[in-house]
C-alpha cells in the first residue's frame, strides 16, 4: 500500500488546510464503501460525516503503525456496524462454524494445525501488535510472490478459504478442481511458505513461539 | 476462561489480516484498467473474483467512486456531500482547538 501523502503532525495540529486535503482525497471513497452497507444516499451521506467527526475526534490518539487508509476505514468500518447495531439489522449473514473454519485461522494455526481456537489465545498487547504487522508482512510477500508468478488461480484459492472461510471441498467444486486433495495441497504449501517467511521474520524466536518448539513443522 | 490482559484487538485472524491490511487488493490503476476491460487472462479473473465473490468492501469503494466519476450526473450530489462534510469538519477542529 503506498505511504500516504498527509501530514499526520498537520492533522494532529488540527490544522483546517490538512483536514481539507485530507477529506477531498478520501470523502469520495468513504462515502461509496458507506453505500455498499446501506441502501440510500442520505444514511451514506450521513456515515461519510460521522466517519471524519470520528477522524477529527480520534487523530490525537492515532496509531503510527497503521495507515491513515486504515485509520479512516477503520472508523467507517465501525460506523456502518453501529448503524445496523442501531437499526438492529445484520451486517453479514454468518458462515456455518464447526471449528475448521479457515477464517479463523489464527496465528499459532500457522505453527500447528490442531492450535488452541483465537479465544483461547492469551498474547501480550505489544507482541500482539509486532505479530500482526509481521503476518502482515508475510502474508503481503507471498501473494506478491502469487502474482508475480502468475498464480492467480492459486491466489483466489487462498482468497477463497482463508478470506471468505471456506471448506476444501467448496473450493474445489468452485474453483472445478476434481480433487479435494489438491486444494488442501495448496493449502498446506501456503501454509509452509507462510511459516517459513515467519521463521524469517523471527530470528530471535520471540515473536512466533509455536514456530520454534520441538516437533513443529 | 476471560484474561483481563487479553486485548480484544488481539484477537485476529489471518482473515481480519488480510482483508483489514489489503493484502491482495489490486492497485487501483489495475481497477481502472479492469473497468475499462484493458486487463485480461489470470489478472481479470483475479480481480473480478476480488470484486464480486470475495466482495471486497474497500476496491468496491474505489470502483464505484471511478465509476461515479464517468459519470456525470452523479457529480453534483457528491459536490454537495462535499461542503456539507467542509462545514462540519471545521466546526469540528474549532472545537478541537478551543
Amino acid at each position: 500500500m503506498p505511504r500516504s501523502p498527509h501530514d499526520i503532525a498537520r492533522l494532529q495540529r488540527m490544522d483546517d488546510a490538512a483536514w481539507a486535503e485530507l477529506q477531498d482525497d478520501y470523502f469520495r471513497r468513504i462515502y461509496f464503501y458507506c453505500k455498499r452497507y446501506v441502501s440510500d444516499h442520505q444514511t451514506a451521506e450521513d456515515l461519510t460525516q460521522d466517519v471524519f467527526l470520528g477522524a477529527v475526534r480520534g487523530i490525537a490518539s492515532f496509531d503510527a503503525s497503521y495507515t491513515l487508509d486504515q485509520f479512516l476505514f477503520g472508523i467507517a468500518k465501525n460506523r456502518v456496524i453501529d448503524h445496523y447495531r442501531k437499526h438492529r439489522l445484520t451486517l453479514v449473514p454468518g458462515v456455518a462454524d464447526d471449528g475448521a473454519d479457515g477464517s479463523q485461522l489464527w496465528l499459532d494455526n500457522l505453527a500447528h494445525d490442531a492450535a488452541p481456537a483465537p479465544k483461547d489465545q492469551v498474547v501480550h498487547k505489544e507482541d500482539g501488535g509486532r505479530q500482526r504487522r509481521v503476518l502482515a508482512d508475510i502474508l503481503r510477500q507471498h501473494v506478491g510472490e502469487l502474482w508475480q508468478a502468475g498464480e492467480f488461480q492459486k491466489l483466489m484459492i487462498l482468497e477463497y478459504l482463508f478470506v471468505l472461510g471456506r471448506r476444501n471441498k467448496e473450493a474445489a467444486t468452485r474453483f472445478g478442481v476434481a480433487d479435494e486433495k489438491t486444494i488442501a495441497g495448496i493449502k498446506f504449501r501456503a501454509l509452509e511458505r507462510l511459516r517459513g517467511l515467519a521463521r524469517q521474520f523471527d530470528p530471535n524466536h520471540s515473536l512466533f513461539l509455536g514456530l520454534w518448539e520441538p516437533g513443529a513443522r | 476462561m476471560k484474561d483481563p490482559e487479553i486485548d480484544p484487538q488481539l484477537l485476529f485472524t489471518v482473515a481480519s489480516v488480510w482483508r483489514d491490511e489489503r493484502i491482495s487488493c489490486p492497485h487501483p490503476h489495475l481497477l481502472q484498467s479492469f473497468e475499462q476491460g484493458a486487463l485480461t487472462g489470470g489478472a481479470a479473473e483475479f480481480v473480478r473474483f476480488h470484486l464480486t465473490e470475495s466482495q471486497c468492501p474497500y476496491c468496491n469503494a474505489v470502483l464505484d467512486d471511478l465509476r461515479a466519476q464517468d459519470d456525470l450526473a452523479k457529480a453534483p450530489a457528491l459536490a454537495d456531500l462535499r461542503d456539507r462534510l467542509l462545514r462540519s469538519t471545521v466546526a469540528e477542529l474549532r472545537r478541537g482547538r478551543a
